[in-house]
């Protein structure tokens, strides 16, 4: 690429012919309007924060990027070139969720800011990523990751840069007309490093002793990622994702809600459903996309998905919330205090939780879920919960739908249409069958 | 500290806080050492010729007119076999007497291992505490704090990890050690016979605060020889870490820096993780496994030091006086090691980790029993039973006082779900049902 620092217009001289040059080589040489010549190699210096802005225009972001995480893909989906972040307590497994997606992201290129990181957790991805093959290109994973490893006892200097690094070296690619996935872990850190260079500068402190102006610098530094069109008419994107870990999981403090005003997504995990080991920890009814609402992503999801797809999400999040409401009443007036119909609401919302928002990352399969597959079991699920079954008592209404579950998760383990697939498939319709009310 | 021909004598210190004095100076490095008054000082602060001095034992008695002298050189501690045994200062002498040390002088706080250069930790520590072992086990190469609070007994517990784990060198740094503490210490090292693998660095409440900044560099320092040169599994124990950061505040104070959060020094994060990094795993066998205790005030973990410990530690383990069974327990549910996944059902047996979360789950289970009861519901025959469970675990396993090996552990956790629960309620794969679910006492 011509050097980005480059204005106006130049004209290629001459340029060497294809083969293997290393990055120091001389590449081509470009004559300005004034006649000057310049020779230009395959390096390039840019100061890191200042935004590499070589592209024609930047539109809202409107194709979904797929993640293979069903929480994040069928509820709250994120766009190419949007933004998004998971906040949550230590423990919660952020840093497995941003493992997952580095892993299965559609992504061309994916870059991990590892800011302020524990230098065990680093090495953990040097020495796994040479093994992991991408499962779209058949290829090493590392070939197409990037790691700023910057462990928590390097300068603090370097860790309030370690960020801004990696956002422009995922500019950089995406001005080669690349999808990138930027992720970092955690911007909290980053923050911190804020707060302890302003310290330093004896500036007066913001709330919590936080520099005045993080939010002015939180949102500034969202605002580099984007959809692009480039000047040569390809498009690129960064899509970044950041983590926050508030203390105590306290989601009031200034990191957070300067975050939340700057990202598009918000995938909250939730301390409640670690403990209980509901992984991913991503809270339903906190999260949200608000991309969901951009006409351009409901234009393009009604092409490449369906037409009813936004209803039917919209659908199960109503069913989640008003499974979450059904179960309080029935903690507060017991089980046997409300009507049989309260746990079947509430057992379908299970079925969602369970199928959907549960996923085993370490499972071979389950790991990963492509949209079609997501589609086909959302709409498997929804069915179910459309349908009205008989009980008489409370009781067999858990046993009953612990059996669909079992066997929905059986279909989530088996490869996609495999025999397996088909005869947990079969065995489900046998079992709805038992007791479903014409 | 003799003096050497033609060294430079200032005779003019221009101010004098209690922890630091200030003087012009040239020629001086950042953490380099001087005298003042005879008195040991570091320097902490350069701008332009104008040096600030940290003195260790407080500037009480100090005249404007002291002799200063620059050392020339950071703090160092002498290296060698020679340190096995011993009980040494912050300052790495020896406490009551005794030979100095001898060995290689080697400069303290030395930069950590680059991460490419470690490997990834998986040996197992075997500490035979089941809330330990079981629920979060340690690894080689970890680093890890005890949050607790003050009236809780985790300097025993520590002690008692480090006498179990099997490792070639443990040593102590303690920071702000009640004598009552040191003493302890010193008799459970001494009866154990451990004490020609032990290393102390001790500064107890009778030493002035200020130097006990010193004792995990030293602590650290000496156990990197030994993991380093000498390739050992070396334990550091670093005990109480919050009283470290106090010292650190103490002398940002009087330094005017601006405070941060809690009133720490806004480089709180930057100083803890100087230290907790230099555990590490190395590629030919030696590590570095550090085990701290965060003190807490009324358990609040938001407070500036354990929220940012918490941030660098691989994990964090508290400790609770469960009344039920009148002992105090590893808590399953705040307790964490982040490295568990790594060696778990690979170094022990394979039923590990189902079993670890299918006795955590039913746990929960009934501490949601104990709610309902508390609340004035009545109880399902199931709660009932998660509560006998409960109470029979939290004895059998979480106690502290437990000392078995893993697989005695994981017998003793199937033997309480076969008697309390069905096979469906336990929830474990059917494999490792069929393999491990003891037959002779089922009854259901």
């Amino acid at each position: 690429m011509v050097p980005f620092k480059f204005e106006g217009q130049y004209k290629v001289k001459s340029i060497v012919k294809a083969g293997e040059y290393t990055i120091k080589d001389k590449i081509a040489v470009l004559t300005g309007k004034d006649g000057k010549e310049t020779e230009v190699t395959m390096v390039q210096k840019w100061p890191v924060k200042i935004p590499i802005r070589t592209y024609k225009e930047k539109p809202r972001p409107f194709k979904l990027m797929e993640t293979g995480v069903r929480v994040i893909d069928t509820l709250n989906p994120i766009t190419e070139g949007g933004t998004g972040f998971i906040p949550g307590p230590f423990g919660c497994g952020k840093t497995v969720l941003q493992h997952a997606l580095s892993k299965q992201a559609e992504a061309d290129m994916v870059i991990v800011a590892a800011c302020g990181e524990r230098a065990n957790e680093v090495v953990e991805i040097f020495k796994e990523f040479p093994e992991l093959e991408d499962v779209r290109t058949g290829r090493k994973l590392i070939e197409r990751t990037t790691i700023i490893a910057n462990t928590s006892n390097m300068p603090v200097a370097a860790r309030e840069a370690s960020v801004y690094t990696a956002m422009t070296i995922a500019e950089y690619y995406r001005s080669m007309g690349l999808k990138i996935l930027l992720l970092a872990d955690s911007t909290s850190r980053w923050a911190q490093a804020l707060r302890e260079m302003s310290n330093r500068m004896e500036e007066l402190p913001g709330p919590d002793a936080y520099p005045m102006d993080l939010p002015a610098i939180i949102s500034n530094f969202y605002a580099r990622a984007g959809f692009v069109y480039l000047n040569n008419g390809k498009s690129g994107s960064v899509t970044f994702i950041g983590t926050v870990s508030p203390a105590g999981g306290n989601l009031k403090e200034p990191v957070t809600e300067s975050t939340k005003k700057a990202a598009r997504c918000f995938y909250a995990l939730s301390q409640q459903r670690a403990d209980s080991k509901r992984y991913p920890a991503v809270d339903p009814i906190e999260s949200y996309s608000k991309y969901l609402e951009y006409d351009e992503v409901q234009k393009y999801v009604a092409e490449h998905i369906s037409e009813q797809w936004l209803d039917h999400v919209t659908k199960a999040k109503d069913i989640l919330l008003r499974g979450k409401e059904v179960s309080e009443q029935i903690n507060i007036l017991g089980d046997d205090g409300v009507p049989v119909e309260y746990h079947v609401t509430f057992w379908k919302s299970e079925i969602i939780d369970f199928i959907i928002l549960q996923q085993d990352a370490f499972d071979k399969v389950d790991q990963s879920t492509p949209i079609e597959r997501q589609k086909y079991m959302l709409n498997k699920i929804l069915d179910i919960c459309d349908m009205s079954f008989n009980f008489d008592s409370f009781e067999d209404v858990a046993q009953y739908f612990k059996r669909i579950i079992n066997n929905l998760k059986q279909m989530n383990y088996s490869e996609w249409q495999s025999d397996d697939f088909k005869k947990y498939e079969e065995e489900l319709t046998s079992i709805l069958k038992e007791r479903k009310a014409e | 500290m003799e003096k050497k021909a033609f060294q430079k004598i200032y005779t003019k210190i221009t101010q004098i806080t209690k922890a630091t004095c200030s003087l012009k100076a040239t020629g001086v490095g950042y953490d380099e050492l001087a005298t003042v008054n005879g008195q040991l000082a570091q320097v902490v602060k350069i701008i332009g010729d104008t040096i600030t001095l940290q003195v260790f034992s407080g500037t009480e008695g100090i005249p404007t007119n002291a002799e200063v002298i620059f050392l020339g050189h950071p703090p160092t501690l002498k290296v060698s076999d020679d340190l096995a045994g011993r009980f040494l200062d912050a300052y790495g002498n020896p406490m009551e007497g005794g030979s100095e040390v001898t060995g290689e002088e080697r400069q303290i706080g030395g930069p950590s291992v680059n991460p490419v250069r470690r490997e990834q930790p998986s040996e197992l520590i075997a500490t035979g505490i089941a809330g330990i072992d079981l629920n979060n086990s340690l690894v080689t190469g970890q680093k890890i704090p005890f949050f607790a609070d003050p009236d809780q007994p985790f300097n025993q517990v520590m002690a008692m990890v480090a006498l179990r784990a099997q490792a070639d060198k443990i040593i102590l740094g303690g920071m702000g050690l009640s004598n009552d503490d040191y003493l302890y210490f010193k008799n459970v090292f001494d009866n154990a016979g451990a004490l020609d693998r032990i290393v102390s660095f001790v500064n107890t409440t009778e030493h002035p605060p200020v130097e006990r900044l010193l004792v995990p560099d030293m602590a650290l320092t000496a156990a990197e020889y030994f993991a380093s040169d000498k390739k050992q599994k070396v334990l550091v124990l670093l005990t109480d870490m919050t009283l470290y950061a106090d010292a650190l505040a103490i002398v940002s104070n009087r330094m005017d820096q601006i405070p941060s959060k809690d009133s720490m020094p806004g480089s709180l994060y930057s100083d803890l993780a100087k230290i907790y990094e230099k555990a590490v795993q190395f590629p030919d066998g030696g590590s570095i496994t550090i085990i701290a205790v965060t003190t807490l005030s009324g358990g609040d973990i938001t407070h500036a030091i354990p929220d940012n410990t918490g941030y660098i530690t691989e994990g964090q383990l508290f400790l609770r006086r469960d009344s039920e069974i009148g002992k105090v327990i590893v808590d399953p549910f705040r307790s964490l090691s982040r490295l568990k996944q790594l060696v778990i059902g690979e170094q022990t047996r394979e039923d590990h980790p189902q079993v670890m979360n299918a006795a955590v789950r039913l746990y929960a289970d009934a501490s949601n029993a104990r709610t309902k009861l508390e609340n004035g519901f009545d109880l399902t025959d199931y709660d009932e039973r998660t509560l006998n469970y409960a109470k029979e675990y939290s004895n059998q396993l979480l106690a502290i006082d437990v000392n078995i090996d893993t697989e005695k552990m994981l017998d003793i956790a199937w033997k309480l779900f076969s008697k309390h629960f069905t096979k469906a309620e336990v929830g474990i794969k059917e494999e490792m049902v069929k393999k491990y679910w003891p037959e002779d006492n089922q009854e259901n």
